[in-house]
């Protein structure tokens, strides 16, 4: 007789319960979205949220499982834990805006259950060893989010912003599938356990398709994750779409690609890494200097973020660099720099898009005068911008400066401190631009009298939760820390 | 497997992939009707799909996989367009135009 | 018990959060009252800390967290209790809550009366974190802060522009050391891998602190004197001496509690947290032993002469403090430590004693005052007993810990050290009784000042009495009474059971500086109360030594000439420079900057098709220059 929590540490359970847990909401979302077609119909994003809890809590109990993998195809291991943790944390904070947002403005409700399968597809990416599994959630993920980003059907600027969306996207999977298909056809296999084996043999063999593999797939990935100079739809989709889906593609789409290149390289580059990862490298820093300096003269607040989500990308796939470098032994830092640095980002960005949002319905501009007097209309919501903006710069104290830290360290520690040096020199670029939000931010509003900038209860939530997220990362990183640290990256 | 009763040369397979894909590429590039971009697109993602089955039957460890994988990607890629179109759609209702370069609002 | 200590540093941080809440318009009797009862209970559980450790004295009594690692290297932070942690916590908790409760009277309808509150609670909080510091770079962290609620408090009436001036004097002069010091911290790293006070003492035990050509006893004499820098500047010592009687300017309490009990004192401590380390160089500790017995005599002879009352025993500070660094320089660990207690009890009670007449005059000039003991006996009472105890007259407190250290300073031999602390004890003798006499005794001098003339309430007199009973029995501590309890206490802190230099009992040497005690005040009765010869006639015939005295010894217009005038001259190069050439440069770099950032803007022309151009040309730029690369196409 095999009780409930039995069932619970089934391979089935173990390595798709959280994958289960949310599409089974989202049909059930779906469903209810078709019956109840009247009046407030934000209950179903609450109903969304439950699912994203259970799904989570799933994910926490079998954080530390062993690596387990279900048809050799789906598993549970340190990647997929960390990463499922992340998706599903960004995906509260995600459906949490978009319950306010619903409440203000017209959106259809199918958005609500486009993001939970949107939420699958990026925990099939976290959790995928084959490459089949990998793309197709990688494309659940991406047609989700070209629909919800265009989901106000009404309006050009949404539109345009789907189809730029869709159209770099689409060529960023053919780009990536055909490097795969090469990296298929040199060994025979779509699995990443049975790559990983067969990177070296690849490499002295075929070195130029290895590598062209190599390239296509990071690049590929690079439209996603907007690097440079495969970023360029990043701005237009980000202004375009409803700020809850921008701060959706900036951290849980990010994140999820992060989690899958990740995994794919590392896998099936481990062996021949010295030859390939420096071009993450080159990457990063194009992506850091570019994304840094185009933001410098922006003024719509939307687009500023955009470019700085750019720039944060670049920083991120820093550590990328040093795979090749680093013996795998010393692979675990890396790691958790990485994901410390998603961590940080995803509350920081989250919050900080929070604000542009309500600064954004209430004067109806998305330019960044919109700051000027915000200190005098509301005190905290100006603490709380201040605290997002000076950790996306890289302040002490906040979890941006820790995540930017760390991967400076690894930067000196495997040798490569010229990107350490251009990390520091782009991030100091960036203080100009942040700093230039802050003097609005304090600077009094001309008009005699002032306004309180209104918010729900909802909002300030959001805010709260943010600022917690990344003072308490910021000042006791060791929460985050000393979870990752006990982990096996490396198994097997 | 064994071999191809006809054998047809791995390199011109693959070359015809790599033909295909730059075809579309250019197509994606150059084109002022969306459809014929969304098309476009289709092609390349094509091109993948004639060099995962070249290599389930021709490559070095051929195997049943690679023929898996295309099934999935074709189903994939039908998913995407289907969503292309109704995009266009809503463009074309808009805006009264399917032509590329009209979606310039967002700029700079 | 002992894993209750952060809470001692945590309640005032508490009490400072909550005014913070409260605002700047909370009501006087809410913010005194949460103070006082917080610190109080702070009080109570450092003494049972205190009994805890003395208890166990091999317990574990470190608590560490990690905070950080960066590479290999692991930062921690937490808190540890050693017997001199655990007595500096009953000192600091007990002289602050009676502070608390003293200001409620001295600051009474101060227009900034929380803001006052919120600063000295943060203070309090800053100093005990201090206290039970971990590691020498959470200490250097609570180091600045103290420095930094002292500059707050300091120019606390900021409207004034001597305490705005003092205010900054006293953060700059003290900057200095603290640079030096944290020089000698880094380079302890550097030397360790680990800011942690065990395992660079065991480094200094086994001999293996080296960095590139420094060898081991170089490191230790140089870091060691680079912390003493530090302690330099916060204990007031010479050469950076001069910052202390200008912080006066900053309202009594303030004196009484930063500028005597407890920040100043923190450089003694600071010596004594790291005496192994000092101990290991003989450099070093000569150094130490020196600066303090030149701070003492200096301060004493400055302060024959000083009008100011408060000047008067800020200089009496700065010589107490160069006593206990003499001491701890030739040695005498336990009794730098006792005198560094007694010190804080009755030289808390002679400033709030002064406060309290200050308070009463609204003058701080020693010559308009006289007479007030009819109009305020119990602060004239207890202004005797603090006077007593500073004279050094048995048995006060300030005979056991003065004359433990004469008599450890000769036994050590150092007899030209002994001479100059006997000296500088003559000296004291007779300022602080000129100061007595002058104020309380005699005819009033001037007498509208004496008319409105009256003692505090209650809140100010019950501070006084408390610290005057400690100022008179505090040196039975460490006494034949109690089989010299206090030194075996602290003494428990080191493996081998003692440290440095036990003095034997010799009652000749005690009754010879108890002598020179009564002398001093003797003359000073014979000169102030009881005229026999005028104070004006002898002054004139010293002139010269008058002069030098009551200008101190010249100090600031010697460093005005020096530092101000050199650091005009530097300060017109760096204004050029970074007017002409880093401006210039800075500019350029942010035109470059933003024109870069304009130039790429532009490339987002809108046209997704340019976009994915732009992206296609990437990727065969990319693949192209890989597949060059790597070679052998195909």
């Amino acid at each position: 007789m095999t009780t409930p929590l039995d069932m619970l540490h089934q391979p089935y359970w173990m390595t798709m319960g959280p994958m289960i847990v949310v599409a089974a909401t989202g049909f059930v979302v779906m469903i209810l979205e078709f019956i109840f077609r009247k009046g407030d119909r934000r209950w179903l994003t609450v109903l969304s949220m439950l699912g994203v809890v259970a799904a989570l809590v799933v994910a926490i109990i079998h954080f530390n499982a062993k690596p387990t993998f279900a048809l050799n195809t789906i598993g549970v291991d340190p990647f997929a834990s960390v990463f499922s943790v992340l998706i599903l944390i960004s995906a509260l904070l995600v459906l949490l805006f978009t319950l306010d947002f619903s409440a203000k403005s017209d959106v259809p409700a199918e958005h609500t259950y486009l993001i939970l399968f949107a939420v699958v597809g990026a925990l099939t990416m976290a959790s995928s060893i084959d490459l089949v599994t990998l793309y197709v959630g990688l494309e659940l993920l991406s047609v989700a989010s070209y629909v919800l980003v265009a989901v106000r059907t009404h309006s050009i600027r949404s539109v345009e912003g789907g189809i730029k969306y869709m159209l770099m996207g689409a060529l960023g999977s053919a780009v990536l599938l055909y490097g795969m298909s090469f990296i298929y056809g040199i060994s025979g296999t779509t699995n990443l356990m049975n790559l990983s084996g067969a990177g070296l043999q690849m490499f002295s063999t075929y070195p130029a398709i290895t590598v062209i593999g190599f390239l296509m797939m990071l690049i590929g990935m690079g439209f996603k994750l907007s690097l440079v100079p495969f970023h360029m739809w990043t701005p237009d989709a980000y202004a375009g779409a409803p700020t809850p889906i921008t701060s959706f593609l900036a951290t849980l789409s990010k994140a999820a690609s992060f989690g899958m290149l990740l995994r794919m390289l590392v896998f099936i580059f481990n062996a021949p890494g010295a030859h390939l990862f420096y071009w993450a490298g080159i990457i990063a820093a194009i992506t850091m200097i570019v994304g840094n300096f185009i933001a410098l003269p922006q003024r719509n607040m939307k687009r500023l973020l955009a470019f700085s989500s750019v720039a944060q990308a670049g920083y991120i796939l820093v550590p990328f660099a040093m795979f090749g470098i680093a013996q795998s032994a010393d692979w675990a830092g890396l790691f958790d720099s990485i994901s410390f640095y998603l961590f940080a980002y995803t509350f920081m960005t989250v919050g900080a898009f929070a604000i542009v949002y309500l600064l954004e319905r209430d004067k109806g501009s998305l330019d960044s005068d919109a700051l000027i007097g915000l200190y005098q209309r509301s005190p905290w919501l100006a603490v709380a911008l201040t605290i997002f903006v000076l950790s996306l710069a890289g302040m002490p104290l906040t979890a941006g400066f820790l995540g930017k830290f760390y991967i400076f360290v690894d930067t000196m520690h495997f040798s490569t401190i010229w990107l350490g040096v251009i990390l520091f020199a782009t991030s100091v670029v960036s203080f100009y631009y942040y700093i230039g939000w802050l003097r609005k931010v304090y600077q009094k509003e001309p008009v005699a009298e002032v306004t309180a900038l209104s918010a729900s209860p909802i909002m300030h939530t959001l805010v709260a939760v943010c600022v917690i997220g990344t003072l308490a990362l910021g000042i006791v990183p060791a929460l985050l820390l000393h979870p990752l640290a006990g982990l096996p990256w490396i198994y097997g | 497997m064994g071999a191809a009763p006809f054998p047809v040369p791995t390199g011109s397979l693959l070359a015809l992939g790599a033909l295909l894909f730059c075809i579309g590429l250019f197509g994606a590039l150059t084109k002022r009707n969306l459809i014929i971009v969304l098309v476009s697109i289709e092609l390349m993602l094509n091109a993948a799909n004639i060099n995962l089955v070249t290599f389930s039957r021709l490559g070095v460890a051929p195997s049943l996989s690679g023929q898996v994988f295309s099934l999935f990607t074709m189903t994939v890629a039908a998913a995407e367009i289907a969503v292309g179109l109704a995009l266009l759609l809503a463009l074309f209702r808009l805006r009264k135009t399917s032509e590329v370069k009209d979606l310039n609002i967002h700029k700079w | 018990m002992v894993q209750y200590a952060w809470l001692v540093p945590f309640l005032p941080l508490v009490a400072y959060v909550f005014l913070l809440v409260l605002g700047r318009k909370a009501a006087e009797g809410l913010v005194a009252g949460v103070s006082v009862i917080l610190t109080a209970v702070s009080f109570v559980l450092s003494l049972f800390i205190f009994q805890a450790v003395g208890n166990n004295p091999h317990g574990n009594n470190t608590y560490v967290f990690h905070w950080l690692t960066v590479g290999n290297r692991v930062f921690d932070v937490g808190f540890q209790v050693t017997h001199l942690n655990a007595l500096m916590l009953v000192v600091v908790t007990l002289v602050s809550t009676l502070v608390f409760l003293f200001s409620k009277g001295y600051m009474h309808k101060d227009d900034r009366f929380p803001v006052f509150y919120q600063y000295l609670n943060l203070f309090v909080f800053s100093m005990l974190a201090l206290v039970i510091s971990l590691n020498l770079l959470q200490l250097y962290i609570f180091w600045e802060m103290v420095g930094l609620c002292s500059y707050l408090l300091v120019g606390f009436w900021y409207f004034k522009p001597e305490a705005a001036l003092a205010a900054k004097k006293s953060f700059i002069v003290t900057r200095i050391g603290d640079t030096g010091m944290f020089a000698g911290i880094v380079l302890l790293f550097l030397a360790t891998g680990s800011f942690d006070y065990s395992t660079i003492f065991s480094a200094v035990a086994h001999g293996t602190l080296h960095i590139g050509w420094l060898s081991n006893n170089g490191v230790i004499t140089l870091t060691a004197l680079l912390i003493f820098a530090g302690a330099v500047g916060k204990s007031a010592q010479f050469p950076l001496h001069v910052w202390l009687p200008d912080a006066m300017e900053g309202p009594t309490p303030v004196s009484a509690l930063i500028h005597a009990a407890t920040m100043v004192a923190a450089g003694v401590y600071l010596v004594a947290r790291t005496f192994p380390l000092f101990q290991a160089s003989t450099g070093a500790t000569t150094t130490v032993a020196w600066i303090g017995a030149i701070t003492a005599l200096m301060a004493s002879l400055i302060a024959l002469t000083q009008r100011d009352i408060k000047r008067v025993i800020a200089y009496s500070t700065m010589s107490q403090l160069g006593y206990m660094m003499m001491a701890l320089g030739v040695g005498a660990y336990a009794y730098g430590i006792f005198h560094l207690m007694t010190h804080a009890f009755f030289k808390a009670l002679l400033f709030l004693a002064a406060g309290s007449v200050i308070h009463a005059v609204d003058t701080q000039d020693l010559f308009e005052m006289g007479g007030l003991r009819k109009k305020m006996p119990v602060t004239t009472y207890t202004f005797l007993a603090g006077a007593l105890a500073l004279a050094g007259i048995v048995p006060f407190a300030g005979f056991w810990s003065k004359d433990d250290i004469l008599s450890a300073t000769l036994q050590s031999g150092h007899p030209v050290l002994y001479w100059f602390g006997l000296i500088a004890a003559f000296c004291t003798a007779f300022y602080i009784f000129r100061v007595f006499f002058l104020t309380f005794t005699g005819k009033p001098r001037v007498e509208e000042k004496y008319e409105h003339a009256h003692e505090g309430s209650w809140v100010m007199k019950l501070p006084l009495v408390v610290l005057a009973v400690f100022a008179t029995i505090a040196g039975f501590f460490n006494s034949p009474v109690n089989h010299y309890g206090l030194e075996r206490y602290l003494f428990a802190d080191f493996a081998s059971g003692t440290a440095g230099v036990v003095v034997k009992e010799n009652v000749g040497l005690m009754a010879f500086s108890v002598a020179v005690g009564l002398l001093g005040i003797l003359l000073a009765a014979l000169m102030y109360w009881r005229p026999a010869f005028g104070g004006e006639k002898l002054s004139k015939a010293l002139s010269i030594p008058y002069i030098i005295s009551f200008r101190k010894f010249f100090f600031d217009e010697i460093y005005t000439f020096v530092i101000v005038g050199g650091g005009k001259v530097i300060a017109a190069i760096v204004d050029f420079v970074d007017r002409y050439i880093i401006d210039g440069i800075v500019s350029l770099l942010s035109w470059i900057g933003s024109v870069f950032g304009t130039m790429l803007k532009y490339t987002q022309d809108g046209q997704v098709q340019t976009y994915s151009a732009i992206a296609a040309f990437g990727v065969l730029i990319f693949i192209a220059i890989a597949v060059f690369t790597v070679g052998g196409v195909l």
